[in-house]
């Protein structure tokens, strides 16, 4: 039997397509009906000769939709630019982490140091109140905060395609903003008032700089989790002799724009939220967020410690793009929800080309764990060494 | 054969026949009394034995030592979850507020100025107010026209309604902070206050009164016993409340009472029954895990709140054909059903649950806001159980104040706040100045004095399983295998017409088997692989499961 | 009725006016439990919310505050004479809410007159009369037909 046949008999489509194949060469057999009707006189015409005509064409109509669609991101889009934007945005890293972000910022790095008022503020020490409170927060953050969010899968190395049951809980964002807001709260409640008063304390607000370095232009789009500003512009007395500083690093073979994906539809002016007309306008301390879950590196490759650091640099620097008269001072702490990374970024310079010239100075004080670890531990909530100096440092950066 | 086992017989028929002598000789002085002792007569009927297991069962409950193993117990009688009515806090259909009154049995009254037992602290507020107001004036401005935020619209809701909340939220936190900042030193409760942005809200309870369903009533009418007398007998109907309010504070003491615990019982309080069924005010069923969250996990030390604050970017949803004064009623309603979401959840975590009322009263406090317009409500809950046997005869009800939306200021006009009024930033800075209190009497009168949570349990498999269970049942993840289901074709030639008489029966509904009647422990524990069995040798397939014995 | 096919409506088009579309609206009884100020309908398949808000408020000056629709599946019945399986058209309702100070109720149309249940005791007395009468007559012959008579 011929294999078609049974094909025929499971699949209706194929044989209905072989049925038009067939009927498609079907000759047609002469009836001998032309021929009689000629013998009686009657006129046969050809049928094709009535479907000569061309077919009537109707013009189509464009609909034009219920709401107005987006434009298409081409060259006609009243973004656009010819020239690309290399740009980093917060849910990126730099590929080569801290050292990169010297180089593109022209920055100088003292490595453990920060501004000597701020480590004797730091070192005064709280009362017990206050450290119950901080851990409270730390417990409401990882343990009693009642989302139930799916979490990242989870995976294991010897049998990668073992589907485990998706666990739910606290997501990393939520965490760290519960966590980072119970702080700056409890360190308002316990300072003067004449010093909360003359600040605010925003969340998520977004700024971008653009400058430009060695002919390529650069952007810096970023999220300050909690930004606070003051009435007055931040200012350390720093004493840069006998500081030991790294200096800025080369690269190659890579290139410092390594990474940084260029983008075609941009502004070109650099944006700071507030506006010039507010009092409380000058930024003080920025808070960054590191969400594991959102922050990745464009070749999916794990992101690592040094990327982390960098991306403090960058999110410093862009907070403060603005004109330049004197030094600007900048606080800024970046945390994964338990390690703290504190810097203070002193902008000398605009001019960011080559290596030579004014330079900026990064100040900072990085992995401070604030608690091993605190979680659901067989039942039970629990926070294992609590580490009361990173308070200390917090509300330093806070009060100076 | 006979033999060996008729002298194995021996020792026992002796123990047994010595045991028979021995026996009386114990119970002698206990059998007879002076005064006849019966027992208490039982009502046998249908309806009497009915109510005696559910007072089983409300007790059992009751005895029951954590608040989780509660909360797990309420969700027993059911595998595939309740069909609840849905509370949503910020969806109110038009003409709710007599249905959301019947069904949290609370009390509205308007007022214009904050009840009297806010008034002995004017003084303290007077001066906060003085330092404040400037600041408030302030953040208002800034937050409207100092500052350039990048929105995030999510595409389920309207634009508006988003921006709205948005605004709302950021001004709620400059107003929260800068109060709480200036009265840290003022009032001792504040320094240990918790802030909660955003918090999960929810509340389940269950709801004897009202209308019985007509497709209850139409699936009683086919058995003759039903039939007679029983078709619109009252059933206990499911309701839960899920809400997201802006900001909370919470405290680990509870607010002052309103008004004394006696005065619950006045007849003025009243509620009348609302006798439609929710679906004719537009109220939707729901088929879940009944859950109380007051916005935090069982353990956590701050267990009361103290104030919160809502949206109102729902009313810009809300048709125009429903005019101002429904809106101003869907207010109400949204503030009625929030407080009592979050008391009623409150009250779970002190051991009560809708089958057994709370001791003592508990309070909050709601501010309903867009960052102009806020209204003040100040709820007091004095019962929670309004289940069949207790919607007619419990004479409690629950209390609400609350006043029209008041405007915080008038315009903004150059940068500037015109038009501050003070009347009503007063009436918020008294929210926060009212301080939480010790009460005098116990607070968690059902839980054990050892074990109040599960984290308290001692035997470490037990207190695992429970949190485990705990949390999949509140978290309510779909469900691994679905839901039973009748198919439509099921339904056609199968129910409504006996076409395909020759098939096995094998369906659920030809077994006459309701399959979500099915308990929540109805199923085989998790299987424990060979290889993970203790050593040497262990006959136990199955793991122990501890739910709650109700 | 209009068997006219309507051009798809575009944004910026002059609003189209449709005359005498295929839309009616039947009042039915209101299922029990409803809200006083809820009134049923049956409508046609084809009406949208806006449509019907448009019938009862233009037409009727109805006062409307808020409309729910639902389409119920017809029911099944066994055909009479075949006997198989036949489904009904479904039907769209229309739930729509009057204002709350508005009551409706649904009218008695087939009213019963003072004296309609008298007529109709009466009329039935006389058939069971007759019929009496037709069995008496007949009870000495069994076995032959009605009409076998003089």
């Amino acid at each position: 039997m011929k294999l078609s046949r049974v094909l025929y008999r499971q699949h209706i489509g194929f044989m209905f397509k072989k049925h038009w194949l067939v009927q498609g060469s079907r000759v047609p057999i002469d009836t001998g009906v032309e021929k009689y009707l000629k013998e009686k006189g009657i006129k046969v015409e050809d049928a094709l000769e009535f479907i000569k005509e061309e077919p009537r064409t109707f013009d189509r109509i464009s609909v034009i939709g219920a709401y107005e669609p987006p434009l298409p991101l081409n060259e006609n889009h009243p973004e656009y630019k010819e020239r690309p934007c290399l740009t980093l945005k917060s849910t990126n890293v730099l590929l080569e982490g801290i050292n990169q972000a010297q180089v593109l910022t022209k920055t100088i790095i003292a490595e453990d140091q920060l501004p000597r008022r701020i480590e004797e503020l730091a070192e005064l020490p709280a009362p017990k109140a206050i450290h119950e409170g901080v851990k409270k927060a730390i417990l409401s953050a990882n343990v009693f905060d009642t989302e139930q969010k799916k979490l990242p899968k989870k995976k294991d190395k010897e049998r990668p395609a073992y589907n485990f049951p998706r666990i739910l809980g606290i997501t990393d964002r939520r965490r760290n903003e519960i966590l980072t807001n119970r702080l700056i709260q409890l360190i308002e409640k316990s300072s003067d008032i004449d010093i909360t008063q003359n600040k605010y304390v925003i969340n998520n607000v977004e700024h971008r700089s653009v400058f430009d370095k060695e002919e390529e232009l650069i952007q810096f789009q970023d999220v300050s989790n909690i930004l606070v500003t003051s009435n007055k512009p931040l200012k350390h007395d720093l004493d840069t002799s006998d500081v030991p500083f790294i200096e800025i690093p080369d690269l190659f073979p890579v290139k410092h724009t390594v990474t940084l994906p260029p983008e075609h539809f941009y502004e070109e002016k650099s944006r700071y939220p507030i506006l010039p007309s507010v009092l409380k306008k000058y930024p003080h301390t920025t808070w960054l967020h590191f969400n594991e879950t959102e922050v990745n590196n464009i070749y999916e490759t794990p992101v690592t410690p040094a990327q982390i650091l960098g991306r403090s640099l960058t999110h410093a620097f862009t907070e403060d793009v603005k004109d330049l008269h004197e030094p600007i001072h900048l606080n800024c702490i970046q945390t994964d929800g338990k390690r703290f990374h504190f810097g203070v970024f002193e902008l000398n310079t605009l001019n960011v080309d080559g290596n030579d010239g004014t330079k900026n100075i990064w100040y900072c004080k990085n992995d401070q764990i604030l608690y091993d670890s605190s979680r659901y531990f067989s039942g039970m909530p629990s926070l294992d060494n609590y580490n009361p100096k990173v308070y200390g440092y917090i509300n330093a950066f806070y009060n100076c | 054969m006979l033999a060996s086992s008729g002298q194995r017989m021996i020792p026992k028929l002796k123990s047994f026949t010595i045991r028979r002598f021995t026996q009386p000789a114990i119970s002698e002085q206990n059998e007879y009394t002076d005064v006849p002792n019966y027992p208490p007569i039982l009502d046998t009927s249908l309806q009497g034995r009915k109510q005696r297991k559910r007072e089983t069962l409300y007790e059992n409950i009751k005895a029951l030592k954590t608040v989780e193993e509660k909360q797990i117990a309420l969700n027993m009688p059911r595998y595939y979850g309740w069909p609840c009515i849905m509370f949503k806090e910020n969806s109110v259909p038009y003409n709710a507020m007599p249905f959301v009154q019947y069904y949290t049995k609370t009390y509205f009254k308007s007022i214009h100025k904050l009840p009297d037992t806010y008034n002995n602290t004017s003084t303290l507020t007077d001066t906060v107010l003085k330092d404040v107001k400037s600041h408030i004036e302030d953040c208002i401005a800034f937050e409207n026209i100092g500052i350039e935020r990048k929105i995030e619209i999510c595409s389920d809701l309207r634009v508006e309604q988003q921006m709205e909340d948005l605004k709302t939220k950021e001004i709620v936190k400059q107003i929260n902070r800068i109060i709480m900042n200036n009265i840290t030193d003022k009032v001792p409760h504040i320094l240990s206050t918790q802030v909660d942005y955003e918090p999960r809200h929810e509340a389940f309870w269950f709801m004897g009164g009202g209308a019985v369903p007509r497709k209850v009533i139409n699936w009683r009418k086919q058995y003759p016993w039903l039939r007679k007398d029983r078709l619109n007998e009252a059933f206990d109907k499911p309701v839960q409340y899920i809400g997201s309010p802006m900001l909370t504070l919470r405290n680990n003491l509870p607010l002052r009472p309103i008004i004394p615990y006696n005065e619950a019982e006045n007849p003025e309080f009243k509620v009348n029954e609302f006798e439609y069924v929710p679906e004719s005010v537009g109220y939707v069923l729901e088929h879940r895990y009944g859950t109380n969250i007051p916005g935090f996990w069982p353990g956590d030390q701050d267990e009361f709140g103290l104030l919160s604050y809502h949206g109102r970017g729902h009313i810009i949803n809300r048709k125009e054909s429903f005019g101002a004064e429904d809106n101003l009623e869907a207010l109400h309603c949204q503030a009625i059903k929030s407080s009592f979401g979050w008391l009623l959840a409150q009250a779970n975590y002190q051991g009560f649950t809708t089958y057994n009322d709370i001791t003592y009263p508990l309070t909050t406090q709601t501010v309903i806001t867009n960052g102009q317009l806020l209204s003040f409500y100040v709820y007091q809950l004095n019962t929670i159980t309004m289940n069949i046997d207790a919607v007619n005869t419990n004479p409690k009800h629950n209390i609400c104040y609350g006043t029209k939306p008041m405007e915080l200021y008038e315009t903004i006009e150059d940068g500037k706040v015109k038009g501050l009024n003070e009347d009503t930033l007063k009436m918020l800075i008294q929210f926060y100045v009212n301080a939480p209190v010790e009460r005098d009497h116990e607070l968690k009168p059902y839980l054990g004095d050892e074990e109040q949570v599960v984290a308290d349990i001692e035997e470490d498999e037990r207190r695992n399983w429970l949190e485990a269970t705990y949390k999949h049942i509140v978290s309510n993840r779909p469900k691994h295998v679905l839901m039973p289901e009748i198919y439509l074709w099921e339904k056609i030639y199968k129910i409504q017409h006996n076409t395909r008489f020759f098939e096995a029966k094998k369906r659920p509904f030809e077994l006459g088997i309701n399959p979500f009647k099915r308990r929540l422990d109805e199923h085989l524990p998790p299987y424990i692989p060979k290889v993970l069995r203790p050593y040497p040798k262990c006959r136990k397939k199955f793991e122990t499961m501890y739910y709650p014995k109700i | 009725m209009s068997t006219r096919w309507y051009p798809i409506y575009q944004r910026g088009n002059p609003q189209l006016r449709v005359f005498l579309p295929n839309f009616w609206m039947k009042l039915v009884r209101p299922l029990p439990q409803q809200a006083s100020n809820i009134v049923h309908f049956q409508c046609s398949m084809e009406m949208t919310k806006h449509d019907i808000k448009n019938y009862l408020d233009k037409i009727y000056n109805v006062p409307i505050i808020d409309i729910r629709t639902k389409i119920t599946t017809g029911r099944f019945r066994k055909d009479a004479g075949k006997g198989y399986i036949v489904k009904d058209d479904d039907i769209k309702y229309a739930m729509v809410v009057l204002p709350k100070t508005m009551t409706f109720e649904f009218p008695n149309i087939f009213e019963k007159k003072k004296g309609d249940l008298e007529d109709d005791t009466k009329s039935l007395e006389e058939t069971k009369k007759s019929f009496r009468k037709y069995i008496n007559r007949n009870k000495d012959r069994p076995d032959v037909p009605s009409w076998f008579s003089i």
